[in-house]
Formats: structure tokens, sequence, C-alpha cells
């Protein structure tokens, strides 16, 4: 019966074993938090631009002037960092802190080789990149020009306007609030401005004459490929695919365009969207632009988008 | 000059201020293949094992447990085609008393059961199941005591089959369950050295648990014969599986949930 | 004797049959965890931005909500949504608490604010409810949240987006509960959601099978829905019905992984019992209605079928399983527990039904995974507790349907319990 005794308890201890993280778990209660949703988001393309606007003026407000034309400042997390202000030029090199531009209407940069920095750079005005330019982020409250390669890691705001006439990398979020031109190779995750035109763009009076009209919003199973050839169509709504998307020649697609796949647009000439409005190219893995494009609105991709 | 074409997560560790994990919507595990073709290969391979040695291992878990209840062996043919081993013992018949105790005792407890609010739903409902089955057991007695279809070797045989099934059904299960963990190489190790760890467990727990059921069936009596197969019979070994494989995922949670490079974006 | 030897073999079929349909849940539930965890996944329309917006009706039934209304409200005030293009209407159903005088006073503030008030002897419930609401709603498409919801401020725009696709006659959000922290049902729960929304629905819109509307933090195309009839009154789950009236009418619903809402889950058992016997006497009510017009209809591919079929039949095996145990104990008695049937039949029953509500272990631990869940999956095994909770609720639901269907009783519409404040 002794002998018994331990028998059971080691069927109890052995019946309860895999209860025990649980158990510890349901007392300690270390993860008990509801999956986090953030209750004020919605999709705004230039929410990166935006908050680091807001978290800069507060900073700023918060802040301590240290010697060589630094200085101290405090953000929400209450975190202090140094910041570098600077007035109407920056010289090439590496830099390991926030640049503020505060005051100057027009910024270039200055001296031979690349702009390097792991951090944000803030532009109050007008920037003009003339040199090479490799960046976290950055925010220009104007207008930006680009004569020389430039690469953003994570994000670009632009409140004005944006001519790119260089290689470029622009990061994960590209937004524009005005026109936005790229006239050079570039890759990209997402841009956003009004009008988006891509290499010499396109115009809308191309399509007064003769054109081919589809009507509805197209969605056929599987790899959609139209060529046109020696023609223009107009699609007046929205093309979606699960699939592939391949458009050669000359179109004007009024809608949006969406692909669980790629996108390839190349040949004549194409309009995606209409003026006044927000209209999305988005493709899942990629997305090929080859030729001269004009888009109303955004272009996404969470692979890679080429412009060449 | 030209800068490298590439996303965010192509670009050096120092670009960053710190890892952005991905969005809950879309990750998905960045596993290597291979590893996770080999250890599924793994599992199902053990399973075959310990279906073809079914005899050597009933032969293990009757001898230690023999031993530990001081009783001998002896062999049985499962379909009359394959030979598994047992513990050699006698069970005993309820008496009419004992029986019509445990028939009123069950059927005042689910009375109790129906009116008695303060006990917690899944509690009384799995209060019921256990006494609706001694209920009908002890019912069975009263009136088949003499027709009960089972000695203590069928149940014994019964048993072992079971046992012996699980502990192969057991490396199939975790390693199909588990080898989409395999984002780096060291968690095909860590994988099985879990698998064998809940295998030994189970090979201990079935001879711990086949001693008490001897036990129970040999001093007091066969009616508690189908509580114990339908309570505490392979119910309890998917616990003990879903148990530890749960501790060993938030294990894994917590090592791999930080590693970006252990996942991928959609695609 | 004869028929002694009649009814054991009549048993044990019944035990291969059940094994069969069992094995065929736990081959689907694998192969879901496997396309959720490893496979590409498939995106909705939500990252498209489109300046172009389509008109709204956001309908929230309300029985008694005073202690939730406001906070929903506020969540819809809130939206990033051209408020000119949008109306909410809350449906005061019959309410005794202080809900009618809430939604009076914010319909004063807010002009797209247009309560309706069903009252007398109008009859209550969700569904004669939102028949009301869509006779009056204007929008081209209409939301359904329950009053417990709280949607984020971009969530309007997420849901409605995806009807730029003309296929879709229906989309759905994923569920997450807010108050997982107040006990272990509520934390047990919210791991049932995980495995339900981010491993079983978002495979099933990756597999272009049937992803299910829930009825709440969802949207349907209205010209549609009038053109089908408006929702069915006799169905406690109009969610489920209007999914498959959708598919043999040859549209689909769009499941949304991003679109997450939070809910209330049922705080005691009592109400969690109310809720499983309220869906699963719905749920098969449905199953009665479109078992045979799924298979016959032209819409649907094979797998869609198969999967349609799988899907209707989740709050019918709970009932079933529970025949396979008093048909084993009968076995048992009968002497024949020493076939070898009978012992796969049991390992493959438990490893699916065990564990948690209509998924198995590893489904609901990855999905946790996924949701970057940690300590809080080690809970796992308490899922055994509320096996048999489930199955006896689940089975009373299901003996419910079989009433309503043979005596044709009409439904009524049992509300679950709000915790909110309490």
């Amino acid at each position: 019966m002794e002998q018994f005794g331990w028998i059971a308890l080691s069927f109890v201890i052995l019946l309860l074993l895999p209860f025990l993280p649980g158990i510890i778990e349901t007392i300690l209660k270390k993860d008990i938090k509801s999956l986090t949703i953030n209750q004020n988001f919605f999709k705004d393309p230039g929410y990166f631009g935006k908050s680091f606007k807001s978290l800069i003026k507060n900073a700023l407000d918060n802040s301590k002037p240290l010697a060589g034309n630094t200085l101290k400042v405090r953000f929400p997390s209450d975190k202090w960092e140094k910041i570098l202000i600077c007035s109407d030029k920056i010289n090439t090199g590496k830099y390991d802190r926030i640049i503020i531009f505060a005051e100057a209407e027009n910024v270039t940069l200055e001296g031979n080789g690349l702009l390097e920095s792991n951090y944000e750079i803030y532009v109050k005005n007008n920037f003009l990149i003339n040199k090479p330019f490799f960046a976290r982020a950055l925010y220009v409250g104007k207008n930006l020009t680009i004569f020389a390669p430039f690469r953003i890691t994570r994000w670009a705001h632009v409140e004005g306007s944006c001519n790119i006439l260089d290689n470029s990398n622009l990061g994960i979020s590209f937004y524009s609030a005005e026109q936005l031109q790229i006239k050079a190779p570039c890759s990209f995750k997402r841009i956003f401005a009004s009008e988006i035109m891509i290499n010499k763009g396109e115009e809308e009076q191309a399509f007064q004459s003769d054109p081919t009209y589809m009507e509805g919003t197209i969605k056929p199973k599987g790899k959609i490929d139209i060529e046109i050839e020696n023609s223009k169509l107009i699609i007046d709504r929205n093309i979606l695919s699960d699939d592939e998307i391949i458009i050669k020649g000359k179109f004007w697609i009024k809608g949006n365009l969406f692909s669980n796949k790629n996108i390839l647009l190349t040949g004549a000439g194409g309009i995606v969207g209409e003026k006044g409005k927000i209209k999305t190219l988005y493709a899942k893995k990629e997305i090929k632009l080859i030729g001269n494009f004009k888009v109303y609105g955004y272009i996404y991709t969470d692979g890679i988008g080429h412009i060449v | 000059m030209v800068f490298p074409l590439g996303s965010l997560e192509s670009s050096k560790k120092a670009d960053l201020h710190e890892t952005i994990s991905y969005a809950r919507y879309g990750k998905i595990l960045s596993i290597n293949r291979t590893f996770f073709f080999f250890q599924v290969f793994i599992g199902i391979v053990l399973t075959l094992i310990f279906l073809i040695n079914i005899e050597e291992l009933s032969k293990l878990i009757a001898q230690i447990t023999s031993y530990i209840l001081n009783r001998d062996i002896k062999e049985g043919l499962l379909f009359e085609v394959v030979r598994i081993y047992i513990v050699k013992d006698m069970g005993r018949f309820p008496s009419f008393y004992e029986t019509l105790l445990l028939l009123i005792i069950s059927i005042l407890m689910l009375i109790f059961m129906k009116f008695f609010e303060r006990i917690s739903k899944p509690l009384k409902i799995y209060l019921n199941y256990f006494f609706f089955i001694l209920f009908i057991s002890s019912l069975y007695f009263i009136f088949f005591a003499y027709s009960f279809p089972y000695t203590l070797d069928d149940f014994s045989q019964l048993y072992m089959v079971v046992q012996v099934g699980i502990l192969s059904f057991i490396s199939s299960l975790l390693s199909v369950a588990t080898a989409p963990l395999i984002v780096k190489p060291i968690i095909l190790l860590y994988n099985l050295i879990f698998i064998f760890f809940v295998l030994i467990y189970s090979l201990i727990f079935g001879i711990v648990r086949y001693s008490i059921f001897l036990f129970i069936l040999k001093n007091y009596s066969f009616l508690w014969m189908a509580n114990l197969f339908f309570n505490l019979g392979p119910l309890l070994d998917m616990i003990y599986i879903s148990g530890f494989y749960s501790f060993y995922l938030s294990l894994i949670s917590i090592y791999i949930n930080k590693r970006l490079r252990c996942w991928r974006w959609l695609f | 004797m004869l028929e002694v030897a009649f009814l054991i073999v009549f048993l044990k079929a019944y035990l291969v049959f059940l094994f069969i349909l069992i094995s065929l849940y736990i081959i689907r539930h694998f192969i879901f965890t496997y396309n959720r965890i490893l496979s590409e996944q498939r995106v909705a329309y939500h990252d498209i931005l489109d300046s172009d917006f389509p008109t709204v009706s956001i309908l929230i039934p309300m029985h008694n909500e005073e202690k939730v209304a406001e906070d929903i409200l506020k969540a819809l005030i809130n939206q990033e949504y051209p408020k000119e293009k949008m109306e909410i209407i809350p449906i005061n159903d019959h309410s005794e608490d202080r809900t009618k005088e809430i939604l009076e006073r914010y319909a004063e503030n807010y002009s797209f604010i247009k309560p309706l008030h069903r009252l007398g002897d109008e009859p209550r419930g969700k569904t004669v409810s939102l028949n009301d609401a869509l006779r009056i709603a204007k929008g081209e498409i209409i939301v359904v949240y329950d009053a417990d919801y709280l949607p984020l401020k971009g969530q309007i725009r997420e849901l409605v987006i995806n009807f730029i696709d003309p296929d879709v006659g229906a989309v759905m959000g994923r569920v997450i509960p807010i108050n997982t922290p107040k006990n272990l049902l509520t934390r047990l729960l919210d791991m049932e959601r995980s495995g339900g929304y981010q491993v079983d629905q978002q495979a099933r819109f990756n597999l272009g099978l049937i992803p299910q509307y829930g009825g709440t933090v969802g949207a349907i195309r209205k010209a549609l829905l009038i053109e089908m009839g408006g929702f069915d009154e006799k169905i406690l789950a109009e969610d489920t019905e209007i999914t498959f009236r959708l598919y043999i009418n040859g549209y689909e619903v769009l499941y949304n992984n991003k679109a997450e809402c939070y809910e209330e889950s049922p705080e005691s058992w009592q109400a969690r019992a109310k809720q499983i016997r309220r869906w699963s006497r719905g749920h098969n009510q449905v199953l009665f209605k479109y078992f045979f017009p799924l298979w016959i209809s032209k819409k649907l591919n094979f797998w869609q079928k198969i999967d349609g079929t799988l899907l209707l039949f989740v709050y019918a095996v709970p009932f079933l399983f529970m025949l396979g145990i008093l048909d084993s104990i009968a076995l048992f008695f009968l002497g024949e527990m020493e076939i070898f049937s009978v012992f796969w039949v049991f390992l493959a029953l438990i490893a699916y039904n065990s564990f948690g509500n209509f998924a198995s272990f590893f489904q609901i631990g990855l999905a946790c995974f996924l949701d970057g869940v940690k300590e809080r999956i080690r809970l796992l095994p308490f899922f055994y507790f509320i096996f048999l909770f489930n199955m006896w609720c689940t089975s009373l639901g299901a003996l419910d349907a079989l009433l309503d269907i043979t005596a044709r009783r009409k439904p009524n519409w049992d509300k679950t319990e709000r915790f909110r404040g309490s």
C-alpha cells in the first residue's frame, strides 16, 4: 500500500507537470495584455514626415544649447538627443545626429564626396542636393531638387514639389505634396504625390484622338497581359488581378491598378488616375516602370519597385 | 556613384536606429526547407520504428510495471498477429452493495450538479461526464455483472495498444507541429530534443498510469474500468502533448519574435 | 442476437464515419496552419488609396447597450472618412435602459447619426433590426458593427475600399478581444480568436476558399443584399447565412486581416455558454438550409464546395462527437473495445476536439505565435477544461436547430451580456 502511495504521488505529479507553465502564467500574469491596436491609425502616406515635423517642433521647445551649433533636445520618450543646427550649407561627410536647417531659404551641400547620416535631416525651406546623399530620413518644408545620387533608408517628405534627376533609392516611403518628377533610374517601395511624372511623363491630350475605350473594372482570373499596338486604350475603372499584370503600349487607366504579384508597365507611355484625384498602383512583389508615365496618387509595393 | 537598389531589409543594420518588427497581419516565418523536410522525415521514421517494435516496447513497459507492482509478465496476441507483453494479474468484480452504493452516489451527484450553481460550468460539465460514466457502469454491473466482457488481461492488452500507439504517434505529430519553427538550424536540434523529452515523459507516464490502473482494477473493481479508459485514457495523452508543446512554443516565441531575420513579409 | 450484431456493426460503422470526418478536419487544420505560417499571403485591397469614396451606412444593432453605446459612437465619429459620405444608424431595439437617450443626444450633435428606434409590438432581434435599418439606409455599402466594438480611425476606409472589386459581395475584418486581461476565460478566448482569424480566415482567403463574413467588423454591398432579399429573419447566424448566399450567387467574401477591431469577449462561463449555443443553433440552421444548394451551385469550384461543407458542419461535429462518445461507451460495455479502429478513432477524435473551439492545439498555438504572444501560449492545455463545455453547449445549439426545423419554430435573439465598466 505504501508503494502504491508513491506511485499515486508520481502519477499526480506527472499529471500536473504539463499544466505547470500554464498555472505559473495564470498566477504571474506576465503576458496578459490584449493585442495592441493603434486606435488612431489611418492610412496616410505623409504620416512619417508629419509626425517627425511635430516631434521636432516640440523638441525644439524643450532644448538646451551646447557648444558648436549643437542643441540638446528632449523627445516625448523623455530621451535627450543632440542635434546639429545649420544655416544654409553643410559639408559632405559622416554625421551621427539629427541635422536641422531651421532658417535658410535655400540649402545646398558643399565639399567632395558623400553626405552620410544614419539620422534624420530637417530642412525648413528649399533643399538642393548637389552631392551624393545618403540619410535615414529627410523632411523638406518646400521644394526638393536632386542632382546627385540619392538614397534614403526610411522616408522622405517634401511639402512642395520634387525633382529627382539622378539615380535614387527612395527608401520605404517617399511623399511629395505637389508634383514629383523622377527622371533617372530609381528604386522605391512607396511613392506618393498629387502628380508623379516618370521620365518624360505623359499628357492627357495624347488620348484625345481615336482612343479605344474599355468600360468597367477588369478582373479576369489569372495573368493580365495587354499589348496595345498602334492604338490608345482608355480604361475607365480599375484593373485588378491576383496574378501578374503586364501592360505594353499607350494606355490611360482612370482607376487603380492592383496585383497580388507583379506589375510591369512599358511602352509608349501611360497614365494612371485622373487630375485632382488620388488613385493607386499596387503590386505585392514588384513594380517595374519602363518608359514615360504619369500617376496621380500612390505607387506602392511590398516588394521592390523600379523605374528604368 | 550608384547606390545599391534594395529595400530596407537589405540595408545594413547600422543604417537603423532600431529594428521595426513586421506587422502581425502579414508576417510569415522564413524557414529552412531542407531542415523542415528532414525533421518531418525523422518524425515519420521514428513512428515507423516504434510501430515495427511494438513487441519490444510493450515488453519494456510491461517489465518495468511488473517490477513496480511485483508481478510477472505474460505474452498476448494482438489481432492474432502481433505479439505484445502485458502484466499478469487478476482483477476484481464489485460486490452488489458496492455497486448499488456507487449507483446511488452517481445519481445523487448528477442531481446535485443540476442544481448546484456555484461550481463553474466547465467543471460541472466535466463532473457530469465523470458521474454519467460511473452511473452507466454501476447500472451495468447491477444487471449484467457476470456478462462483463473484459478480464484484466483484455484491459491490459487494450491499454498496451493505446500506449504504444501514442508513443508512435507523438514523434510524427510533434515533428509536423514544430517543423515550421525551423528558422535557424539550431532550432532543428531544439525540436528533436523536445520531441525526445516528450517521448521519455510519455513512456514514464504510460508506465505509472498502467501501474495505477492495474492497482485500481485489482483492489477496487472492474466497475472503474470505463472511467479509467474514458477519463484517464488517451485524452490525457493529448493534454500533456499540448501542454509541453505550448511551453516549448512560448520559449521559441520569446527567442524568435524580436529577430527580424527569422521572418518574411507577405511572401 | 441478430439485432445485437446489427447494432454493433452500426455502432462501429458510425465510429469509422466519424474517424473519416474528423481526419478531414485535422488535415484541413494542418493545411490552413502551414499555409498561414509559411506560404505567400494574399493581400486585400487595403493599401489602395482612392479619393472616390462610396457612400456608407453603418448599422449598429443595440439592445440595452448603455454600457458601450457611447464608446462605439465616439469611435465612429472619429473615423477618417468624409462625413458627407457616411451615415451612422444605431438601431435601438426595444432597449429598456439609457440607450435611447444616449443615441438621441448624439443625433442632436451630429447630423450623420440617425438613430432608428424599434419599440412596441415590433419583433425584437438582430436580423429584423438590420432589415428595418436597411430600408432607410442610403449608403451603397452597409457596414455592420456590434455595439461592443471599437473601430480604429481608418477602419471604414480599410473595409470599404475592397468593394472596388466587383466580385466582392462582403468584407470581413479581424476581431481582437479588448478585455483579455480580465480572467482565464477571456485569455483563452483571445487565443481562440487568434486561431480563428489569424490562421483560419486568412488561410481560406489565401487559398481562394470560403472566408466567413462574421456579422460585425464587416461590410456588404447594399444593392446586392437587397436583391438577395435582405437578412434571413428565421436564422440566428445571419452572418454565416449571408456568406453562403453570396457564394452560391457567385460573389465572394474578402477577408482583410489588417482591418483589426476590438470587441468585448464574454467574461463569464454563463455568457459564453449562451453565446456558443446561439452560434451553434444559427450555424446549424444554415447547414440545413445550404448543404444541398452549395453542392448544386455552379458558381463555386470543387474545393470551395469541400471547404464550404466542412465549414457548414463545424458546429455539427461536436454534436456528432458527443454521439461518438456515447457510441464508444456502448461498444465498451458490449465488449467491442478491442477493435483496432476504435483506438485510432479515439486518437483522431481527441486530437481534433480536445483543444479549443474547432481548432487543433497547433493551430491556436501557432496563431498566437504569429501574433507575437509569448507566455500566454502556455495556457494552451487549459483548453482541455473547455473541451467538454464547448461540446455540450454546441450540441445543445445543434439540437435547438433540429427542433427549429422540425417544429418550424422561430428562434428568439438572445443577446450576449456586456461587461464593460463592471
